[in-house]
Parts: C-alpha cells; structure tokens; sequence
C-alpha cells in the first residue's frame, strides 16, 4: 500500500528543508494528495520549477498552484540551486565527490537528485561537475506489500533467479525493494519462512542508508553494503556475509554480468533490475546479454506505467 | 587587629586576582592544543571516512568536553538546522555563544574563519591542504602562545603580589 502519510511525513523532513525557500513555500500549499502524488522537483537555473506528477509536468506556481503554462511561476537562479546541493550534503561537497561524477545523490531518506552541469574533465574520466545549473529530485516511494502478490506467485516453490526490466520510472526499484523485504521477513501463510538478504545498494535507492542506517523496510534478514560499486559488493557479500539471495539494481555492464555469475555459482539466488523496456533492448546490454546466454536468470518480469508504475508485463519463464 | 585582618584581606585578593589573571595564557595555550588535536581529529573523519560536517563535528565533540568541543557540537546544531548558508556562518553563529569561554584574539579567529570558509567546499585533496595550512598557522600560534604564557604568567602572579603589597602600604 501507498502509505499518503508516510509520504507526506518523508516530504516535510527530508525533502523541504533542502529546497530553496520560494520552492518549499509554494509546495506547502499544495493539497496533501497533490505532494503525496509528486515524482519528480526539477529545478533549473533561471527556469521556472517544474513539477512531475501523474504522468504529467506542470509549473508551480508562485501561490501554490500547479499551472500548465508559467503565468505566476517560481524562477530560481544558479545560487538557489548550489544552496539545495550544500543543504542536500551537509555542507560537505567532499563526502559526495564519487557521486557528483556519476551526476546524482542520494539524500536522507532514499531519494535520489539528479545533478547537471559543466563536467570537469582529467584523463578522460570525469573528475567533477561544477557550475551546477539543475537538480531532479526523484521522490522514492515505498509502496510496502507492491511486490507481495509477485513474491507469492514467483517464489512459493523456491527463489528463483530473477530479472526486473523496465524503462526508468515505472517502479523497478520500488518492487525490487518490497520483494526484498517479503522473502527477508517471509510469508509464513506461502511458505516463504525468510532467507537472508544481502542488498549491494550502489546508489543507495533500495534500503535509502543514511549514514549506514537503512531508511526503509528491507526486512529483518536483510544485510545493505551500502554505496558500494555492485560487482565488488556481490563479491564482498559472498565472502563475508553468507547471503542466500543477493539483490541489486541497475546492472548492465560486464564486471556485474561477472559478479553475478561468480555468485550464481556459488549457489546463491540473485534479484537483479535493469533498464529497458523488451528483452531486444535489454539484449543491447553487453552484461545482461552474456547473463542471459549463460542462463543465469530463470525469469525475467518486464514493467510498464500502464496502469500506474509497477504495472507487471509480462513475464518471461526461461 | 582590624587593620592585620584588612591587609591580609586586600593582598590575598590581589594575589588571586594576578593568579586568576595569569591563567588566562595557559588556558589560551591548551584551547590552542584543543583546536589542533580536534583539527586533527576533524581531518581524519573527513580524508578516511567522508563523514559529512554535520556527523563529523558531532563525532570530534565528543572526544573532549571543553568549551573547543562545544563550538564544533553548536556548529553541528547550526548545519542541521539548516537555517545557515555556509559552514562560515554556522561557525560564526556558535562562535557568538561561546566566545566568553575561549581566549583567542584576532590573528587566531583569522586563521580559524577562513579555514572555516573553505570547509567542506572542496574535495577531499582541497581539505587535505585547508588543513595542512590551517594547522602550521596555528602551531606557530601555540608556540608564541606559549612564550606569552612562561613570559607573562609569571609576572602577572607577582604583579599581583605586589600591588596588594603596595595597597597595604600606602593605606598604613
């Protein structure tokens, strides 16, 4: 379930206090089901704030109101928008020097900012991102119990190996999460007693750390290596934690494609997301292609927005 | 027997008085070790763990209970209230309520704000050198710190002596 007052709850602690003062204000006077519903907060430099929610984009308004066309719209300039990036790191650009050259971050409570800007550039590699012109705040739901009825069908004779594809935004990491957490805890009444979970949490989205601490529900036998690059994770799981299952989002190059094959063989189950929307897009995926030759996954679930994020495909029993 | 009693009174007070007076450079000297040893601390939170200020001061605070501890612990309050702008105001904020406890003059608050002004703002080799420049600063600080303490110290114990001695005789 869509907890609205959880939502909200998140919103006044970790999301408000990072915006910039006019932004904060005008969405405070929105109506409780209008910011519980809010994706996305993009903020660009001498733009007017947009706001994504429902599938669709609107301009927030000076007085609180969502507008198709900027009338009365909220403009922030490049200073706003370094003050939200300060606020959002504790003041401390040092603690996401890695983050900043991937271009996003996670804040206090598992939701991820996008960062665009002027890439520094040292050889070849991007050493940082300065003059930071615009921030995409992805608002992360938990939609406690979104996965269950997956789980049921999925598991009730045993994990399987399984890949969730999507394109972005239609709630992979969400049902990853939940999934988690249900064969973390168990579903006595399914015969799913609770194994134990290893989360290699590279962009911090599934169990939301904050300072090591996971801000959401992951289930009691779940154990998060939080920040960590995935395929060294998966391994460092392997030999330090003796997971039954190790959960990861967002796979797609040959080092995770290595790291989850090491793991497959050494009997553990793995649940992996990736981006894209048929098994020919994710099949363009150089790791995921040689997981799939490899039979590493024994089901692949494809999601969609259809009818609201989450929305299950297809799913593909190979 | 009153008059005894009055100029025992009047030279104790300004003996204590010089004591009290003295101490004011050995405190200035260990709050000067106390910001160097938190510095150090400080240092390692960020460089090895990446702890973000907030965390990081809290962490430093708590290894030592006087009132250089205490700036930093108000200093994490400030952030975290994110009522301020920068780690400077935050520190200029917390400074303000406990400047009565600490004992440094201008020269020092210098150095210490604009170590201040780049905290947290760069990346982990820019703080390194924020560091490594702000704590030379101020070991120079300490030494001539010290020198004013063995220097002073002294005098100022026997100044007050002295001028209780030289009350007692000019009222006799």
């Amino acid at each position: 379930m869509l907890n609205k007052h959880s939502i909200l709850e998140s919103y006044y602690r970790d999301i408000i206090p990072v915006l910039p003062d006019t932004v904060s204000c005008a969405i405070e006077k929105l109506s409780e089901d209008e910011i519980s519903d809010i994706e996305e907060i993009r903020l660009r430099a001498n733009k007017p704030v947009m706001i994504y929610l429902k599938n669709e984009d609107y301009f927030l308004g000076k007085k609180g109101c969502l507008e198709k066309i900027p009338t009365e719209g909220i403009y922030i300039n490049a200073m706003d928008i370094n003050k939200s990036l300060q606020v959002m790191c504790d003041f401390s650009l040092y603690s996401i020097e890695e983050e900043l050259k991937q271009c996003f971050l996670t804040i206090k409570g598992g939701h991820r900012v996008g960062i665009v800007g002027r890439a520094v550039i040292e050889k070849e590699n991007i050493k940082t991102i300065k003059d930071i012109s615009g921030l995409n705040i992805r608002i992360a739901k938990e939609v406690i119990g979104c996965g269950t009825k997956l789980v049921k069908e999925l598991y009730s004779d045993g994990v399987k190996h399984t890949l969730i594809a999507s394109p972005p935004n239609c709630g992979k990491t969400t049902l990853l999460r939940d999934i988690v957490r249900n064969l973390s805890t168990g579903i006595l009444e399914s015969g799913i007693y609770g194994y134990k979970v290893g989360v290699v949490d590279e962009r911090s989205e599934i169990a939301g750390c904050y300072l090591g601490i996971p801000q959401r529900d992951v289930g009691l036998r779940t154990d998060v290596l939080d920040a960590c690059p995935k395929a060294q994770g998966i391994m460092l799981m392997l030999r330090s934690m003796s997971p039954e299952i190790i959960a990861v989002d967002e796979i797609g190059s040959n080092d995770d494609a290595g790291a989850i094959l090491n793991a497959i063989y050494s009997g553990v189950k793995v649940i992996a997301t990736v981006h894209g929307k048929d098994i020919d897009e994710i099949l363009k995926k150089p790791g995921v292609k040689c997981l799939i030759e490899n039979n590493a996954f024994e089901r692949i679930v494809f999601l969609s927005r259809k009818n609201g994020p989450g929305t299950i495909e297809e799913i593909i029993n190979i | 027997m009153i008059k005894l009693l009055g100029s025992i009174i009047i030279i104790i007070s300004a003996t204590l008085m010089g004591i009290i007076y003295s101490q004011k450079f050995s405190i200035k000297v260990n709050q000067i070790r106390d910001i160097e040893f938190l510095l150090n601390m400080l240092e390692n939170e960020i460089t090895f763990t990446s702890t973000p200020l907030v965390q990081a001061f809290i962490n430093i605070s708590n290894k030592g209970c006087n009132s250089v501890s205490k700036l930093f612990l108000l200093m994490s309050e400030e952030l975290k209230s994110k009522k301020c702008n920068s780690v400077y105001d935050a520190f200029n904020l917390s400074y303000d309520s406990v400047k009565e406890e600490l004992y440094f003059d201008n020269d020092e608050l210098q150095v210490i704000g604009s170590f201040m002004k780049s905290l947290g703002n760069t990346d982990t080799e820019g703080q390194k050198k924020n560091f490594n420049i702000t704590i030379k600063k101020l070991e120079s600080f300490e030494k001539k710190a010290e020198d004013m303490c063995t220097k002073n110290a002294k005098l100022y114990r026997y100044l007050g002596v002295c001028a209780g001695t030289l009350i007692v005789i000019i009222l006799i």
